[in-house]
């Protein structure tokens, strides 16, 4: 397994005592696609970001286990953090506009990322990989976006760029947070469909995170429900229509659907046995 | 109640809605679905006076619109917007943000009114002296609508109002919507770029691209797969291949 | 603002008058304003620094205040027979060189100094905030022609144009005032405008104008109430130089006049002895030092406190 995550815990030392964000979370993954839904405050972007120790410096973590490939995170220094974030595990966020760098050409800032995992490669090699990468996330004119700045790009041709990016160092496992919510509908399907395929070539780990658990059962294996901090289901993303938890078939159920019109949208009961 | 007719707007040298024309019965709900820069909310907020570059002509109500509103045009129409945290000033409480369109048209009965208007939108009465960042995303955008609704407007004017809260949330707000509409007999114009948002509460349907809308079609024809355009097309079996997932 | 519950057992009733102050669910408009006061009163008051900025600031007023109580001694008698006595038990801080007490011309001279400084910052902070919020929310001509009058203010060595200034009119306090006041507003109307842009195409803003509300309306209730946080912050923080440019148009013989007991007059006067005795020109020295550094101290605590970035 690469990502094993075993009773892991996150909170906050707040004015009213700590808080809890996220709950004895235990999780798997291999080389797999795996989505976490939630709704904002669910917990699944810390839960993915412990995994890089990409934490806010006062939240206090504990696990039993929190490993990626063998290695222990809990007590990694920040060198081995390094050696891991980026270069073994990417990042894709929310919105291109504020992850890249505005001052570098998109190309310089993959042949960047290209190098620093490559100690004796010259700067040439460089900028003609980060070309090729281009080419690799579908971008059709990959020599004028490379040299292209941020503020030139379009939200997906952004968004592309990133990942892009994220893949120069040959990583073994993307997380991606939210890459789709900034970008229409039809860019959206097409970043999805090029990060699944670029998975499946690469025989990397994909995890994905997102609100929106229609989009994240069509292309994922897994589906993990947070929700207040805990994976309330766990099912195969074939098996969402037959999900189980009150909490994952009322999510289904309030969302509007075009092909099966209501006069009156469910509404979602909380329960509070949820949280137990 | 609404009729717009050829309706340009221009941003300097691009024209970011290059004519536009559509109309909506009083009571009826009017939606507009594009993609980011398709013009749709441009259009909405050349409608609201929150835009005066515009041509073309515009009337709600059979008065014609000036690119300057004067101040009954807002006890008409009112709008509510796509971020409850961005439209709610930050220093200000619920009860202020209820309070002043009564105080700018000089209506009395503040307290009163300020009280049935958290009814109206299911807000606790606890909430009227929180300030925004005291509240979540969906209690926001009640008093969003709370305070688009203060001086009983005719006319709504939803600008992706649901986009930034959670489906959960969003079932809420949209049941809302529809409720006050009934109860109301509000005129609504609904901009989204969610086809089955639009579709749950618009029986007729505006698809803008590229600043043209390029077809109006009723939510029923859309859901039947009659459909003529390409990009209402292809928004269709976006939204059908995840529904069907 | 005093907080009974810092020290000592709290009775129960102090318990209550806070929880009705910090509660979530306020039950009036001043409840609600007065809890968000008292949140800002919790956050600065556990800044140490800014707290020693707060009262000594309090100390300093308080004591020009309270002059007459804290010295017998009349700022302007002379003793000719005690010219530039060393500091004693008769006079504290020494005495200058018409033999008057220096202890009693320092408190007295606060009153000068620091009336000075509050009353240019009453007449510079509304004018800079409203012309700033104005322009920067009306944009256009007004707003051009505003930002270049304050670019040519703002280019003027600002104690050179007060100098012009009272030399055009007579020397005294009141042109004094007058002087660094007409040099002082224009960076805050540039605060106030570049504060105002940041929100003018916010959605509330927006949403102010659905109401049908009038520009003056807007400007005045919705936009200079979030510009006052980081004005207050500024003045605060340029009273010291404030006090200093108030106290070089005194030392330059443009402010006060001689009699008068102002803090930099007093400097000037006692330039000559500063070799044979020190205490003359130091101790007034010294309460300049004393008056910047506090609200400077103030003035980065409440930064810390107000900044509309961090909240």
């Amino acid at each position: 397994m690469l990502v094993q995550i075993e009773n892991l815990s996150i909170s906050f030392q707040t004015a009213h005592g700590l808080s809890h964000a996220v709950r004895n979370v235990s999780l798997t993954l291999g080389a797999e696609k795996l989505g976490i839904v939630g709704e904002s405050g669910s917990g699944k972007s810390l839960t993915a970001r412990s995994i890089l120790k990409l934490l806010p410096d006062s939240a206090i973590l504990t696990a039993d286990t929190l490993t990626f490939d063998g290695i222990d995170i809990l007590r990694a220094d920040a060198s081995a953090m390094r050696a891991i974030r980026g270069r073994r595990a990417g990042l894709v966020m929310q919105d291109p506009k504020f992850s890249l760098n505005p001052v570098m050409s998109a190309g310089q800032q993959i042949a960047e990322a290209w190098r620093a995992h490559r100690k004796n490669a010259g700067r040439r090699e460089a900028m003609s990989a980060a070309i090729d990468l281009l080419a690799q996330v579908q971008i059709r004119d990959p020599v004028r976006v490379a040299a292209a700045y941020p503020h030139e790009l379009s939200g997906g041709m952004g968004q592309r760029v990133m990942i892009a990016m994220m893949l120069a160092p040959d990583p073994e496992l993307l997380i991606a947070d939210e890459p789709t919510s900034a970008l229409d509908a039809t860019v959206q399907a097409e970043i999805l469909r090029l990060m699944e395929d670029l998975v499946a070539r690469r025989g990397m780990a994909l995890m994905l995170i997102s609100h929106d658990l229609p989009l994240v059962s069509h292309f994922c294996d897994r589906v993990a429900v947070m929700y207040a901090g805990r994976i309330v289901e766990e099912v195969a993303a074939s098996a969402l229509r037959g999900a189980t938890h009150p909490y994952t078939r009322g999510l289904l159920d309030c969302i509007p659907m075009l092909q099966h019109p209501q006069p009156r949208l469910q509404t979602l009961a909380r329960d509070p046995s949820w949280l137990a | 109640m609404i009729n717009v007719e050829d309706l340009r707007v221009r941003f300097g040298e691009m024209e970011a809605v290059k004519g536009v024309s559509f109309a909506v019965a009083e009571g009826d709900s009017f939606g507009i679905v594009g993609e980011s820069g398709s013009g749709k909310s441009t259009v909405l907020r050349a409608i609201a006076g929150l835009n005066a570059s515009w041509t073309g002509r515009m009337s709600v109500g059979g008065e014609l619109l000036t690119p300057r509103r004067p101040k009954s045009f807002f006890r008409r129409v009112q709008m509510v917007f796509q971020d409850p945290y961005g439209s709610l000033h930050p220093r200000q409480t619920v009860d202020r943000a209820l309070s002043e369109p009564l105080l700018v048209h000089g209506i009395r009965d503040v307290e009163s009114r300020i009280l049935r208007a958290l009814a109206d939108v299911a807000l606790p009465a606890a909430a009227r002296f929180r300030y925004p960042h005291q509240l979540s995303g969906g209690q926001r955008q009640r008093v969003a609508i709370a305070r688009a609704l203060m001086i009983e407007p005719a006319v709504l004017l939803l600008d992706e109002p649901t986009s930034a809260l959670d489906v959960s949330v969003q079932a809420e707000v949209l049941n809302l919507l529809a409720e006050l509409q009934t109860r109301r007999r509000l005129t609504y114009i609904l901009v989204s770029h969610n086809l089955a948002v639009v579709a749950h509460l618009c029986p007729m349907i505006g698809v803008m691209q590229g600043g043209e809308m390029v077809e109006m079609l009723s939510a029923a024809a859309l859901r039947a797969g009659g459909a003529r355009h390409p990009h209402t097309i292809a928004l269709r079996s976006l939204t059908v291949e995840l529904e069907e997932a | 603002m005093s907080d009974a519950a810092a020290g000592g057992p709290p009775p129960a009733r102090t318990i209550s008058w806070r929880d009705w102050l910090l509660t979530e669910t306020p039950h009036s408009r001043a409840q609600a304003a007065w809890g968000r006061r008292f949140r800002l009163w919790l956050d600065f008051r556990s800044n140490p620094l800014a707290m020693a900025g707060l009262i000594l600031a309090l100390l300093l007023v308080a004591a020009t205040l309270a002059a007459p109580l804290l010295t017998t001694q009349n700022p302007d008698a002379q003793d000719l027979a005690n010219r530039l006595s060393p500091p004693s038990w008769q006079h504290w801080f020494g005495t200058d060189e018409l033999g008057r007490d220096v202890y009693a011309r320092v408190l007295y001279g606060g009153r000068i100094t620091l009336g000075m400084v509050i009353a240019i910052v009453l007449l510079v902070a509304p004018v800079g905030l409203v012309i700033g919020c104005a322009a920067g929310y009306l944009g256009g001509l007004f707003d051009r022609v505003l930002m270049r009058v304050t670019d040519i203010f703002l280019a003027f060595p600002r104690l050179i144009l007060a100098l012009a200034f009272v030399a055009a009119i007579k020397p005294g306090i009141t042109s004094a005032i007058l002087a660094i006041a007409l040099t002082a507003w224009p960076p805050y109307a540039r605060l106030a405008r570049a504060e105002t842009l940041t929100f003018r195409k916010a959605d509330f803003v927006a949403a102010t104008k659905m109401t049908g509300a009038s520009g003056g309306r807007i400007v005045l209730r919705h936009i200079v109430p979030l510009c006052l946080s980081s004005l207050v912050v500024r003045v605060t923080l340029d009273m010291s130089s404030i006090i200093l440019t108030a106290a070089a148009l005194g030392f330059l013989g443009m402010g006060a006049q001689p009699p008068s007991p102002e803090w930099g007059a007093m400097i000037a006067t006692a330039r000559r002895f500063i070799l044979d005795h020190w205490w003359v020109p130091t101790v007034p020295g010294i309460a300049i030092f004393v008056a910047s550094l506090a609200f400077n101290l103030l003035g980065d605590g409440l930064r810390d406190v107000l900044d509309p970035k961090q909240r």
